[in-house]
């Protein structure tokens, strides 16, 4: 599997603590897109086995969130992983910018494995921080398992910013401009 | 879709580490004047022959050492590396720049390792002294030893300058990062994982 970036511990990508993967690779290529530098292809290889065992210890945690990049563009190895994790108690949180009828099989075992799936482009004419796990009102959230319901959705704006041990920041979630603005001027102050 | 979104530093409390892990990693920058100077003294130390000549030039390399803990450093400096160059500027005892994460421009990688380099690189100063001093106290040189000594101490100085200027600088982050949050109406959770301090800002 190809990464562009991982976080050991985020609370706002799905429900509890979560390990998340961003997978490296797009071609879906949303206007307004914040992520482009999973984009292109390459970023880190890893194999599932030596992913899930980093997983496996990282304590604490009730799932992972697989992001993007597009993860069903890399659908084999994404469902290796989902089908892994699981297999060690853990949930999964699964991004995708596809629509559920544009899924092909391998696709579609990826969406059904999972706890938890976004699924739908980023629309930016559809932009609302507001919502809870999704950029745009388009997207959809499926609980396709039953191991959460719907019903525990409540829809909020999300920030997360980690402070390093040697003050470095680092900024996910849903953040309005003038937060983002005010990140991207700390370095400059 | 979210943003994910980084800042990276580069050291700057040991000046000189910085200088030699920029051109380790096979950078260039626009270093001033001074680091010259104690580039071209430190070359002299190991070109010197001679126990007076050693003495002399490593008098003059802790001079300039001394001198550099106290200089004015540029309030940005310009780093070129593999055909990229990156524009830092001066936060809070750190030469930062913002850039988002991921692996597209190689950026944090190059950075990082120039940091890795830093930290090898403070280490050799000081087996390097160590190593000089143990040399000039087998030659009984008390007052050579006791220059090297101050060098060695100079060099302690910065690292736990490094030390403070770290947990200065979250302090200050992280109270800007509560005032800010809660001026936009976010409800904040603070919480520990390891040595990282993370928000968890949520707003209905």
């Amino acid at each position: 599997m190809w990464i562009g970036h991982r976080s050991e511990h985020s609370t706002i990508y799905g429900p509890g603590l979560r390990y998340v993967i961003w997978t490296q690779g797009c071609t879906l290529a949303c206007e307004g897109c914040w992520n482009k530098q999973f984009w292109p292809k390459g970023g880190t290889p890893v194999t599932i086995a030596d992913l899930v065992e980093e997983i496996r210890q990282v304590k604490g945690i009730e799932g992972i969130t697989i992001l993007g990049g597009e993860p069903l563009q890399q659908a084999n190895a994404t469902l290796e992983l989902i089908q892994s994790v699981k297999a060690a108690g853990l949930t999964v949180f699964m991004y995708t910018g596809y629509e559920p009828e544009e899924f092909d099989e391998t696709m579609q075992a990826c969406f059904d494995s999972s706890d938890i799936v976004v699924t739908g482009r980023y629309i930016e004419s559809q932009r609302n921080v507001n919502l809870r796990w999704r950029g745009s009102t388009n997207q959809m959230v499926h609980c396709p398992t039953g191991r959460y319901s719907l019903s525990e959705l409540i829809e909020q704006n999300e920030v997360e910013i980690v402070v390093n041990q040697d003050g470095t920041i680092e900024l996910y979630g849903y953040p309005d401009s003038e937060i983002r603005e005010w990140i991207g001027n700390q370095s400059a102050t | 879709m979210s943003t994910v979104y980084v800042q990276v530093h580069l050291p700057i409390t040991n000046v000189l580490c910085l200088d030699m892990a920029i051109r380790e990693a096979g950078g260039t920058w626009d270093a001033p004047e001074i680091i010259h100077e104690i580039r071209r003294a430190k070359a002299a130390t190991s070109e010197a022959i001679g126990t007076q000549n050693t003495i002399i030039a490593n008098n003059e390399y802790a001079r300039l050492l001394q001198s550099l803990a106290t200089a004015v450093m540029p309030s940005t400096i310009n780093v070129k590396v593999e055909g990229r160059t990156m524009r830092f500027t001066i936060n809070r005892g750190r030469y930062s720049l913002s850039t988002p994460a991921g692996t597209q421009s190689g950026l944090q990688q190059t950075v990082l390792s120039i940091s890795k380099l830093y930290d090898k690189n403070m280490k050799l100063i000081e087996n390097e002294l160590n190593k000089t001093i143990q040399t000039l106290e087998q030659q009984k040189d008390i007052l050579s030893a006791e220059q090297v000594q101050s060098l060695r101490s100079v060099i302690e100085g910065q690292q736990n300058a490094i030390q403070s200027a770290n947990k200065e600088r979250v302090v200050e982050v992280t109270k800007e990062i509560e005032e800010k949050l809660a001026a936009r109406g976010f409800e904040i959770r603070k919480r520990m994982v390891g040595k990282k301090i993370v928000y968890q800002a949520v707003r209905r």
